[in-house]
């Protein structure tokens, strides 16, 4: 039992609890409402420092840094989500890429941020008047991955959820059957976004000290990775992508140099052969020769064609 | 049933110096099956979606049931009662034919037994699809999602619907039986349509009433049978 409960195990299980609420959190507004974004960190970075800000300058406590943090990420991802409404797919990319290195470099060189030195100090969450413990902060971490799956997954089998799908699958047929997507790719970048300032929270008060280069390109491409990984759309899948690509550098820790290369290659092999995901539903674009060559080839497959009209 | 269910007045819609549109009228009557046809590039798609409020109007006027509704966004038109059947049938690929159709009734908010009842009369007009419920709508043939097109846009209980070219790319045989079941519809419920179409014969048998447009402008108008008979109409799209 000691080693199960010895930090440096307690406190891989809080950082992937954390990534996994950033995963359901880019899950829903790319896995749901289908806009891609590749700045997720910058949400990330404004609940973290917003959080850091408001205990240390406003000597908030934790458990009321952390709902604010939520409030300023939740505005943010409304700010920020303004551009989906103008630009779409590989531009929306591109934007939402910029808007994250402009985030990173705010961070890196505002004065309340603390610049290049980051904020160190960030105060611990209290518990009954003592700083709690890392057992209590991990079991607080995994409540709240709780929560976000059952918000993911209300949201989901909502209107505002059907919604979404119908905007990823088919913007304009979604306006032309009265969906309003203008609000719902709004809201969609919104609650995502949420989801990420309720871990970049965590993240601060966990960790003591943030700094920018914690919240870079490399971070949203780590959380992209993890919903893609784990199967847009899915909620088992991002939380099992989460989990995987959080693992997977510390269990490959002892390749020592080697570990980025192979954790790569594992990716590509993925996308390679299983492209929608481990939990992901199948596509149909995708799935259709594999089927075709269990039937019989091409020829069976033309005809069978012809026989459905 | 003359009153007056969807008017364009000077209907104009341009992309940034391409003027598609170049000032157009026309008038749909309650319960009228009406067609627009016209070659590749006369503008009939962005006549379309400028009704439903896809497109940007640059000038003129649209009035439904005797309101102006010209610069309503999609969504609202679509509350309403105006929607569209957009070329290319755009059928939720990775959704179920049952989602399709519960995204057809979006915005009417029905209680669970009020959709799958709507749901049921969507099957009687398209039994195919009934078979196909639970397969994602992308697996279907592209007969079947023409079908699943029309009947998603039908769970919205539209006023009237615009069909865009919904013989595209189909076999003779499949668009004879989607039309027929839009013709029994027409008369049951009175529902109003309004069919873009290249395929002049197929839409002359649909339609009472036809314009016929060329490069932004109409050029004709009259009942499908008088253009029919248009020396112009059946060299250009009857090929007789």
């Amino acid at each position: 039992m000691d080693s199960l409960f010895n930090p440096y195990y307690l406190n891989i299980v809080v950082i992937v609890g954390i990534y996994v609420i950033l995963s359901l959190g880019l899950n829903i507004i790319t896995g749901f409402a289908g806009q891609v974004s590749l700045g997720h960190a910058a949400f990330y970075a404004i609940g973290a420092y917003g959080s850091a800000i408001l205990a240390l300058q406003g000597h908030l406590s934790f458990w009321l840094a952390l709902p604010l943090a939520g409030a300023l990420t939740w505005v943010a991802g409304i700010l920020l989500g303004l551009p989906s409404l103008r630009v779409r797919e590989d531009f929306l990319a591109i934007v939402t890429l910029g808007l994250g290195l402009i985030v990173q470099s705010l961070a890196n060189n505002l004065k309340i941020t603390g610049g290049s030195l980051g904020l160190g100090n960030i105060p611990q969450p209290m518990l009954f008047g003592k700083p709690m413990s890392q057992l209590s902060f991990t079991t607080m971490t995994w409540l709240f991955v709780a929560l976000a799956v059952f918000v993911a997954q209300r949201a989901l089998n909502s209107r505002v959820g059907r919604a979404w799908l119908a905007i990823r699958e088919d913007e304009l047929v979604a306006d032309a059957l009265g969906v309003n997507t203008t609000i719902l790719k709004v809201l969609a970048f919104a609650l995502g976004a949420l989801y990420a300032g309720v871990a970049g929270s965590l993240y601060a008060h966990f960790t003591t000290f943030i700094s920018a280069d914690a919240f870079g390109f490399s971070e949203s491409a780590t959380v992209l990775s993890m919903i893609v990984l784990g199967g847009l759309g899915s909620i088992p899948g991002s939380i099992l992508g989460a989990i995987l690509l959080a693992l997977a550098p510390e269990i490959l820790r002892p390749l020592a140099d080697y570990r980025m290369l192979i954790y790569g290659f594992l990716l590509v092999l993925m996308m390679r052969c299983r492209p929608q995901g481990l939990l992901g539903k199948s596509t149909v674009l995708r799935d259709k020769p594999r089927r075709w060559l269990k039937k019989g080839g091409l020829k069976r497959g033309l005809a069978g064609d012809k026989e459905t009209h | 049933m003359t009153e007056k269910m969807l008017v364009v007045h000077g209907l104009q819609v341009s992309y940034g110096p391409v003027e598609a549109v170049k000032g157009i009228d026309l008038e749909i009557r309650n319960g009228e099956i009406v067609t627009l046809i016209g070659a590749n590039g006369a503008g009939k798609t962005s006549t379309l979606q400028a009704i439903v409020g896809l497109e940007r109007i640059k000038a003129g006027k649209i009035e439904f049931l005797g309101q102006e509704v010209t610069h309503q966004p999609a969504h609202r038109l679509a509350a309403e009662g105006i929607t569209l059947v957009p070329e290319g049938r755009h059928v939720f690929p990775r959704l179920s034919v049952d989602d399709n159709l519960n995204l057809g009734a979006y915005t009417r908010k029905l209680k669970k037994a009020e959709l799958n009842a709507q749901k049921e009369k969507a099957f009687t007009l398209f039994p195919r699809l009934q078979e196909r419920r639970r397969q994602p709508a992308g697996t279907l043939s592209g007969g079947e999602q023409q079908m699943l097109a029309v009947a998603r846009a039908l769970m919205l209980a539209p006023k009237v619907l615009l069909l865009d070219e919904p013989s595209m790319g189909l076999a003779p045989i499949v668009v004879q039986s989607i039309f027929e079941t839009l013709r029994e519809i027409n008369a049951q419920e009175k529902l109003t349509l309004l069919l873009v179409e290249q395929n002049a014969q197929m839409a002359f048998s649909l339609a009472q009433r036809g314009y016929v447009m060329e490069a932004g402008k109409i050029v004709l108008s009259g009942s499908t049978g008088e253009l029919a008979e248009n020396p112009g109409v059946k060299k250009a799209y009857l090929g007789i």
